[in-house]
């Protein structure tokens, strides 16, 4: 290489390099603000659930406290008719006993005053009287008696009236009445501490959410504007990439278990032979034109892999040069392509591409240098084996009388031991931000792990009250939930980096609500 | 003289790195697995703990809940009480208004009875005086006795009379006590219904609410307690879990360590 030329790589080398880092400084600033968001997220629902609940508690409590308001007045009113009922029975009482007492004497001297009639008539019998005198006595002698015996009579019903009347249990009923109005007083005193202490929780209910919601929307906001920041990088490093470093990429999509792509656009300088080569990340600044050169030399078929020359009458065009390498079995070999060191290429390591080019001879001679070219890095790659996200449309609830469940069926059979992680969002939560890298760091507490059911492919997962969402809120009776499910692999021995899961689509079809069995 | 260079470390056979690289790729995997584990203990440990914590919320519920329930039957018991002593109580004034009023009917026809007894007395007695005037020997004790009568009958009137008033007096606040006694009583019967909702028990009430509340209260517990278990299984899982992942990396370790100790001895 020429000194310009080599000036030149170090320049793009450094370019790509700054971009790449302040690209990655960004998309960990972006994860950092996505996972504030999402937590900002989960403590809003959390509390608005929690005020809902309160809400509900608080209905309740009122409507007790109402009913007991409504208990407690009669009773008042009832004691106080109770209170003047005792009072009107205690003057009847004295008033039939005076009455009784009354009557008695007048029937006392009605009665002596018959007796001393009965003397008038004896003395008028014995002196000789004319039978008019006799008569006449006697009248007065029978309407006296008759008289008497009424009193008698009269005088007996007023005690008995007396005794009926001091009888009444007006007292019992009052006894009962203060009782009933203590019990009742008491029931109020409690109805009303509980409800001060639901509205309590319900005012500070709406406090929290409006901070939750307030530190919400910051988060939201933060995000957004670092969402920015980082499409821009990214943008700025794809240019670069492309204006400076021949567009060279390993694209993710193009990633497979056993293969992955390289592509570039063509060296603007003569060239007759084209490789790719993989070298280990932490090593990509260390690889150098020389150790390609070397590998050439040593022809190191299974490390430095060929890419086909395009047509010279494409010169003129940006042709985009590409080359699939199948890395478990090496075309004539059978072999494990190797990195830079010698290595065979794993899953779960990060490495990056470099696109290597030998220019013609022809070339050479007429600059008289006879180095080739070496890009810079491409973007790091890593090579993993990509699981299948369940398919939403096969995902059913289903729910009787004693449960509820998730069914969902999955594609034949897969090499590798899988588990599935079902995850129940909030259906109403707005703009929920919820994707892979967000959804493996949710905690086994907050998802359920579907079983594998007799028949084939088939998995369910029990929902009930130990159940709870992504953010570790019990599910909510009559609430809507989104059910997404992750796959991840529960392998025992194989390296979890080796995959990449896979998050089934969010499908607003698939919600269910959730009831309390 | 041997002028060969000793070497300061001794150079690893190329099988013996291999086999020392693949234990400690062991020993990390199985390092990462008990990172892993530990992960889902702490999380689902962290759960068990929210649980517990609605458990106690939810035990505390429904102690308060039946405590209201509790004093609720008692209310509804004693309203009934009250109810019934309410309705004795009306009936036992209704007799004895019943009777005052008989009383002052009977005093009445007895007052009648007596001013006509009395009337034809005090005649009795004026003739007694007038035919003493026309016959001498009429004897004097006659005529005082029927005198005295006269007398004592304007007494047993005036005393009868009294006796008459208060009975009238009695009734009257008879009637009175016994209104008051059936507005009482229909208070009860309102108060009782009020409080249960009436025959049908199914109209919102005071009972039914308190009734409603500790049974979800009830129901709440005991769905949180299951859910304690549930989760408290499934952190026993994850502990044997850890464990064995725990006791793998230890033996790897062990395994890394003698192999480490061999090579460097050779």
């Amino acid at each position: 290489m020429s000194i310009y030329s080599e000036s030149l790589h170090a320049t793009v080398v450094n370019s790509l390099q700054n971009q790449y880092l302040d690209q990655q400084d960004l998309s960990s600033q972006m994860n950092a603000a996505g996972f504030t968001f999402y937590y900002a997220q989960g403590a809003t629902i959390t509390t608005e659930e929690k005020l809902e609940k309160a809400r509900a508690d608080a209905v309740i409590k009122e409507t007790v406290n109402k009913q007991t308001v409504i208990n407690s007045n009669i009773a008042n009113n009832l004691l106080s008719l109770t209170t003047q009922a005792s009072q009107y029975a205690n003057q009847s009482i004295s008033n039939t006993a005076v009455c009784a007492s009354n009557v008695q004497v007048a029937a006392n001297a009605i009665t002596r005053l018959a007796t001393d009639i009965g003397t008038i008539r004896s003395i008028i019998a014995a002196a000789d009287f004319s039978t008019d005198m006799q008569k006449q006595t006697k009248k007065v002698y029978d309407l006296m008696n008759d008289t008497a015996y009424s009193a008698e009579k009269a005088s007996q019903m007023a005690i008995e009236a007396s005794t009926l009347t001091a009888e009444g249990s007006s007292f019992t009923v009052l006894d009962k009445a203060k009782n009933i109005n203590e019990q009742l007083n008491n029931l109020l005193k409690t109805t009303s501490a509980e409800l001060d202490t639901a509205l309590q929780s319900v005012a500070a209910g709406n406090a929290t959410l409006s901070k939750a919601s307030n530190t919400e929307n910051l988060a939201g906001g933060a995000l957004a504007a670092i969402s920015v920041a980082y499409n821009a990088s990214w943008s700025a490093y794809n240019s670069f990439n492309k204006t400076l470093n021949l567009d060279l990429r390993v694209p993710d999509t193009d990633i497979t278990d056993s293969s992955f792509v390289v592509q570039f656009t063509k060296f603007n300088y003569p060239v007759s032979e084209y490789y790719v080569v993989i070298v280990k990340d932490i090593k990509k600044s260390t690889f150098s034109l020389a150790n390609a050169e070397n590998l050439l030399l040593q022809k190191e078929t299974l490390i430095l892999v060929s890419v086909p020359v395009p047509h010279v009458s494409h010169a003129n065009h940006s042709t985009l040069l590409s080359r699939q390498i199948n890395f478990f079995d090496m075309p004539g070999t059978n072999k494990i392509m190797k990195d830079s060191d010698g290595d065979d290429v794993v899953q779960a390591q990060r490495y990056v591409a470099f696109a290597f080019a030998v220019l013609t001879d022809a070339y050479k001679k007429e600059i008289n240098n006879f180095d080739n070219f070496l890009s810079a890095p491409s973007e790091p790659f890593i090579l993993t084996i990509k699981l299948n996200a369940v398919d939403s449309s096969r995902v059913a609830f289903k729910s009787d009388n004693n449960l509820q469940k998730l069914e969902f069926t999955i594609d034949g059979n897969t090499a590798y031991n899988l588990e599935y992680r079902c995850i129940f969002l909030p259906a109403d939560a707005q703009g929920l931000l919820f994707n892979v890298t967000i959804v493996e760091q949710v905690s086994r507490g907050n998802y359920s792990i579907a079983e594998k059911q007799d028949l084939k492919n088939l998995y369910e997962v029990c929902i009930g009250p130990e159940t709870t969402d992504n953010f570790g809120n019990p599910l909510v009776p009559g609430k809507a939930y989104l059910p997404v499910i992750l796959t991840v692999s529960s392998d025992e021995v194989d390296n979890p980096s080796k995959f990449t899961n896979a998050l089934s689509a969010i499908d607003k079809k698939a919600a269910f609500y959730y009831n309390q069995k | 003289m041997n002028t060969q260079p000793v070497p300061i470390q001794p150079l690893l056979a190329p099988k013996e790195k291999a086999k020392l690289d693949e234990l400690s790729i062991q020993v990390i995997d199985a390092q990462y697995k008990v990172e892993q584990c530990q992960a889902i203990v702490t999380s689902l440990t962290e759960k068990r703990n929210n649980y517990q914590g609605f458990l106690t919320v939810a035990q505390n519920n429904r102690a308060q809940a039946h405590d209201n329930k509790a004093l609720a039957d008692q209310l509804v018991q004693s309203a009934l009480d009250l109810k019934d002593a309410s309705k004795t109580a009306l009936s036992e004034i209704g007799l004895a208004d019943e009777k005052t009023n008989a009383l002052s009917a009977s005093i009445k026809i007895l007052i009648d009875k007596l001013i006509y007894a009395v009337t034809v007395l005090n005649r009795l007695s004026n003739d007694i005086v007038r035919k003493k005037a026309l016959n001498p020997l009429i004897s004097d004790q006659l005529v005082a006795m029927a005198g005295k009568a006269s007398t004592d009958a304007s007494n047993v009137v005036t005393l009868t009379l009294v006796a008459l008033q208060s009975t009238f007096i009695a009734a009257t606040f008879n009637m009175e006590t016994e209104a008051t006694l059936a507005l009482e009583y229909t208070q009860a019967v309102n108060l009782h219904e009020t409080l249960t909702g009436g025959a049908s028990a199914s109209t919102p009430s005071l009972r039914l609410s308190l009734e409603e509340a500790y049974h979800s209260a009830d129901t709440c517990y005991l769905q949180t307690d299951r859910s304690c278990n549930i989760i408290s299984q499934e952190l026993d899982t994850a502990q044997a879990n850890l464990n064995k992942a725990q006791v793998k990396l230890a033996s790897l370790q062990a395994g890394l360590s003698a192999a480490n100790a061999t090579v460097t001895a050779t």
